[in-house]
C-alpha cells in the first residue's frame, strides 16, 4: 500500500497512460497491435471498436485479467505513474477494486448469485479498508443511495436475481466506486439494458465523474452513447487506434474512412429507408504483424500505398489525429 | 363472413398471460388490439417486461390467448387448436429470434437446417428442396459453400442471415423479427438491416419488427406501436409518432434516444 501512496504524485498529469501496448496469444496472433492512450484526471475517454478490434483485450490488460495463453508482449501501462504490467498479485489486489473500479458488461454474471447484495458490496470494503463493521455498513448504504438504488436497507438483504437489470448494474457501479477510485473502467455497461435505463446509467456515470473527479474509460461499440458521455474518443480497428480526437471532432468530422463508414452505418433520421452500409467484407480474424493499413481491403478509398505500408498518425487539427495516408496527401 | 380488408393480421382485444398458479393468472397483455396490413412493416417498441415477446408468441401460436380474436387474412384463427394452427400458419408466419447462436442446432449443417422446414412440410420433392435451400442462401447473401458449414463456423451476422434464410424459405406472408439486430456490431447490424429491407422489396412480406432501438425502428418501419404494461399506448405512422408523440411513455422513450 505504502509504495502506491508514494508513487501517487509521481505523474499527476495522467491517471492512466498506456504506451505502445501489444498483446499476443501463444499462437502468435496479435490481438492488440500498438495501442497508446492517456486519460487525464476527471476525463471520460471512450474506446470504440467492433468485435475483434481489441478493445476488451486492452481493458483486460489494464485490469490484469488476461486469459491464459494471452500476454503482454510489449509496452507499458502506467497507472498513476506506476507501471502495472508486471506487478505481483498482491500489488494488483491493492489496485483493483481500490484505486481502479471496474463495471462489467453483464451485471447478472458479475454478481455472485448466492450472496446478498449488501454483503457483496461490503466485501470490497472488507478487503481494502480497516473500517469497523458499522462504519462499513453506513458506507455501503450511503453508496447504494448515491447510485439511486431505492429502499436500500431492504435491497441490501436481497439476492441478485431479485433485482432488475438496471438495479444490478447500479449495484456493480456502487461496488466500483465505493472506495473512491481514481479510474473507473466501464466495459459496455449498457448493452443489455433498455433505452430509458441506459440513459439513466449514463447520467449516473457522468454524475460520478463530475462530483468525484473520477476518470472514466468507457468501452463501447455504440457511438450514440459515446457521444452523450465522453470527452475524447479512440476508434480502434484490428488492434490499432485509427482515429483519436474529441468526441465533437471525431463524430462531426471523421477523417479515417473506417470511422466515417462506421458512423454512416448507424440509422438516423436523415437516412431513413436508405442503404446503411458501404463497407465491404468483415473484420479479419487477428493474424501476425500489421504490415499495411489493416482497413485497406475494405476501404473504398484505398490506393497503392495503403497496401504496402502501415500509415502513421497524421494530425488533422490540434488534438485530432487519424492513421490514414489520405491525410498525408492533403497536407502536401 | 366479413368482407375482405387490407389487413394481413388483426388482433382484437387480446388478453393473455402465463399462469402462476391455477387461480392466479398474470395478465401480460391486456385488451390489446393491433393490425398489420399487407406489405407493411410494423415496429413494436417497449421495455423489458412490457409484453413484446408474449405478443409474438400469441401471433405465432406458441401461446393461446385467454380471450380475444386473432384474424389472419380476415379468418378467425384463435379457436384452432395450437397444433393445427401452427401447421396451417407455418407457411404464412415465420419468426427470427434475437440470438442466432441459440436458434440453430450446433450439430447440423446450415444447409440441413435450411431444408428442415420444407422436409417437414412434405410439399416438395427432395431435389427441389435442395435447390430452394441454395436459392435461399443466395438471397441472404451467403456463398453456396456455407451449405455444408456448421453454425459455429459462422459469425454472428452471417448466422443471423442464415436464420433469415430459414424463415424466408417458407415464403411467409408475415415475418416476426424479435430484436434481430440487438446482439450485433454496428456495421453488421447495418448489413442485416439492409438485407431485411432488400428482401422486403423483393419478396413482399409484412413484418412485425420488435426492438427497443428507436433508431432501427425509425429506419425500417412504416408504422410503430408502443407497448407499455401490456397494452398499446401509441400507434401510428413512424414519422408522426416520432415528431409528435402523444403518450408520456413514448415521449420519454423518444427523449432518451435524443430524437
Amino acid at each position: 500500500m505504502n509504495k502506491l501512496e508514494l508513487t501517487n504524485q509521481a505523474n499527476p498529469e495522467y491517471t492512466l497512460k498506456v504506451e505502445h501496448l501489444k498483446v499476443v496469444s501463444t499462437q502468435g496472433a496479435e490481438l492488440v497491435r500498438d495501442v497508446s492512450l492517456a486519460i487525464k484526471p476527471g476525463e471520460i475517454v471512450g474506446l470504440v471498436g467492433e468485435s475483434g478490434s481489441g478493445k476488451s483485450i486492452t481493458t483486460m490488460a489494464i485490469v490484469g485479467i488476461l486469459p491464459d495463453g494471452i500476454s503482454i508482449a510489449k509496452g507499458k501501462i502506467l497507472f498513476q505513474g506506476q507501471d502495472i504490467t508486471r506487478i505481483s498479485a498482491d500489488e494488483r489486489c491493492g489496485i483493483n477494486g481500490n484505486k481502479l473500479g471496474i463495471i462489467y458488461q453483464d451485471a447478472s454474471q458479475a454478481l455472485n448469485p448466492l450472496m446478498r447484495i449488501g454483503k457483496q458490496i461490503d466485501e470490497v470494503l472488507k478487503i481494502h479498508t480497516d473500517l469497523s463493521l458499522s462504519e462499513r455498513q453506513d458506507r455501503v448504504l450511503g453508496t447504494m443511495r448515491a447510485v439511486n438504488l431505492p429502499d436500500v436497507k431492504n435491497l441490501a438483504k436481497r439476492y441478485p436475481h431479485e433485482l432488475s437489470g438496471g438495479q444490478r448494474q447500479r449495484v456493480l457501479i456502487a461496488m466500483a466506486i465505493i472506495n473512491n477510485p481514481q479510474l473507473l473502467i466501464a466495459d459496455e455497461p449498457t448493452t443489455a439494458l433498455d433505452v430509458t435505463v441506459t440513459a439513466q446509467i449514463l447520467d449516473l456515470i457522468k454524475i460520478i465523474n463530475e462530483s468525484k473527479q473520477i476518470s472514466v474509460l468507457y468501452i463501447s461499440h455504440d457511438f450514440s452513447t459515446v457521444n452523450k458521455l465522453c470527452d475524447r474518443v479512440f476508434v480502434l480497428y484490428a488492434g490499432i487506434p485509427v482515429e483519436i480526437g474529441s468526441v465533437k471532432q471525431v463524430i462531426e468530422n471523421p477523417q479515417h474512412p473506417y470511422t466515417e463508414l462506421l458512423l454512416e452505418s448507424i440509422p438516423t433520421k436523415e437516412k431513413r429507408g436508405q442503404k446503411l452500409l458501404r463497407m465491404k467484407g468483415r473484420t479479419q480474424d487477428p493474424r501476425g504483424p500489421a504490415l499495411n493499413c489493416q482497413f485497406a481491403d475494405r476501404c473504398p478509398k484505398a490506393f497503392g500505398r495503403c497496401r504496402q505500408e502501415l500509415p502513421p498518425m497524421y494530425q488533422v487539427t490540434p488534438g485530432h489525429t487519424a492513421a490514414c495516408f489520405l491525410l498525408n496527401n492533403k497536407g502536401e | 363472413m366479413s368482407e375482405r380488408t387490407n389487413n394481413l393480421l388483426e388482433l382484437r382485444n387480446i388478453y393473455a398471460g402465463y399462469s402462476g398458479s391455477i387461480r392466479k393468472m398474470n395478465h401480460v397483455l391486456q385488451d390489446l388490439s393491433l393490425s398489420i396490413k399487407n406489405n407493411e412493416c410494423v415496429g413494436l417498441i417497449g421495455e423489458s417486461g412490457s409484453g413484446k415477446t408474449t405478443l409474438a408468441n400469441i401471433i405465432t401460436g406458441f401461446l393461446q390467448p385467454i380471450s380475444g380474436q386473432i384474424l389472419f387474412q380476415d379468418n378467425s384463427i384463435e379457436k384452432l387448436a395450437l397444433k393445427k394452427r401452427a401447421k396451417q400458419l407455418s407457411y404464412n408466419i415465420q419468426m427470427v429470434f434475437q440470438d442466432p447462436y441459440s436458434s440453430f442446432n450446433p450439430r447440423k449443417t446450415i444447409g440441413y437446417q435450411l431444408m428442415e422446414p420444407l422436409v417437414i412440410q412434405k410439399r416438395f420433392a427432395e431435389e427441389e428442396i435442395e435447390a430452394k435451400a441454395y436459392e435461399s442462401l443466395e438471397q441472404v447473401g451467403l456463398a453456396p459453400d456455407y451449405f455444408l458449414r456448421y453454425p459455429h463456423q459462422l459469425s454472428g451476422g452471417q448466422l443471423q442471415r442464415a436464420a433469415l434464410g430459414c424463415s424466408l424459405i417458407m415464403t411467409p406472408r408475415l415475418l416476426i423479427a424479435d430484436e434481430p439486430v440487438s446482439s450485433l456490431d454496428v456495421s453488421v447490424q447495418a448489413q442485416v438491416l439492409d438485407l431485411i429491407q432488400d428482401l422486403r422489396e423483393k419478396l413482399e412480406f409484412s413484418c412485425l419488427f420488435i426492438s427497443h432501438d428507436l433508431a432501427v425502428i425509425y429506419h425500417l418501419c412504416d408504422t410503430v406501436a408502443v407497448l407499455d404494461q401490456g397494452s398499446i399506448v401509441e400507434y401510428g405512422p413512424v414519422e408522426k409518432v416520432f415528431e409528435n408523440p402523444q403518450n408520456d411513455y413514448t415521449k420519454q422513450l423518444i427523449f432518451s434516444m435524443g430524437y
